[in-house]
């Protein structure tokens, strides 16, 4: 392929749809007799024609139009793509940002529901002989008198009842 | 894609709020305790249960070994945030509540008193609305004397 074929290739579609000015029509048809390579490129311009003309495009309506991309892409998924691609729910799912989202919102939930009850089972036992101060979580303090006996705290496993109790004595 | 987004978006926002919403400071509601006085005895052969509520019971006899339980005496007090109540219990025994609320916690100060006005028992605990705090162990005429505190 040399210089001419290069410049004649250009115009060829335009001297094939009749669109070429006339200054250049004899150009293109003297280079089209003694070029074999374009030649072969006219003709085939020529067999589509004439194939289009036999088959013409169907008319389809706006609507038709619109979902043609869906249409192509459904056709890759159920057709074209390996079957791997098509099969691997968590490839699909991880590279959505709804997932994501999801997954926080879940994490959200579970931390609300487990919030404060992380001292539910806890079994405190305690004996004071007298006055005292206390760390237990739910006795601030306490303050008794020594008619009521000595003491003990406890809070049984598994409930949330404190229970405070004195040594039997008559009162 | 862009219309997915917004409903995720909108969702996500909703979720937002309503933590954001649930964090508000509680209004300061009025704090109701019962004071349930209960005697507990072996002097009965047979095991007996008079008036107690179930639940109450349940935890006695988990704890104890009494052959009785009778609730002799019951009292409501209502009290708003830094007031005081008071009730009377059984064998002259004098009963005063101070309470602060915490959103689910109350932090309550009880006294109880005997007839002479002597402090028997002072003290400041932590308790959740809807539990139970139970006092007891003393003599009640040969008998073992429990007061269940219940806030709600």
């Amino acid at each position: 392929m040399n210089n001419k074929c290069e410049e004649t290739k250009t115009d060829l579609m335009l001297y094939f749809d009749g669109e070429l000015s006339s200054e250049k029509v004899p150009d293109v048809e003297k280079h089209l007799k003694e070029c074999e390579s374009c030649q072969n490129e006219f003709k085939q311009f020529q067999s589509v024609r004439n194939f289009l003309k036999a088959n013409p495009v169907p008319e389809h309506n706006q609507e038709y139009w619109g979902n043609l991309k869906k249409r192509i892409v459904t056709h890759y998924y159920n057709a074209v793509a390996p079957e791997k691609e098509r099969k691997n729910i968590f490839q699909f799912l991880f590279s959505k940002p709804a997932f994501w989202v999801a997954c926080l919102l879940v994490l959200f939930l579970i931390t609300f529901m487990f919030k404060g009850k992380e001292n539910s089972s806890d079994l405190l036992v305690a004996y004071y002989p007298g006055e005292k101060q206390t760390s237990m979580p739910k006795l601030k303090s306490i303050k008794y008198s020594e008619e009521l006996g000595n003491l003990i705290v406890m809070q049984p496993k598994g409930t949330d009842t404190l229970i405070i109790w004195f040594t039997k004595k008559q009162i | 894609m862009t219309k997915k987004r917004n409903i995720v978006l909108f969702f996500l926002t909703l979720f937002l709020a309503s933590i954001v919403f649930s964090q508000e400071p509680e209004k300061k509601a009025p704090i109701n305790f019962t004071i349930i006085s209960i005697k507990a005895s072996n002097s009965d052969k047979e095991k007996v249960t008079k008036k107690v509520d179930q639940d109450i019971l349940n935890i006695l006899k988990s704890l104890y070994k009494f052959n009785s339980y009778e609730e002799i005496n019951r009292k409501n007090i209502r009290i708003l945030e830094g007031e005081k109540g008071s009730a009377s219990l059984p064998n002259s025994l004098s009963f005063e509540i101070e309470a602060k609320s915490e959103k689910n916690t109350i932090n309550a100060k009880i006294i109880i008193k005997d007839k002479d006005d002597q402090e028997l028992l002072n003290t400041n605990i932590e308790m959740q609305r809807g539990k139970k705090i139970i006092l007891g162990g003393w003599s009640l005429n040969g008998d073992t004397m429990i007061v269940v505190i219940k806030a709600s």
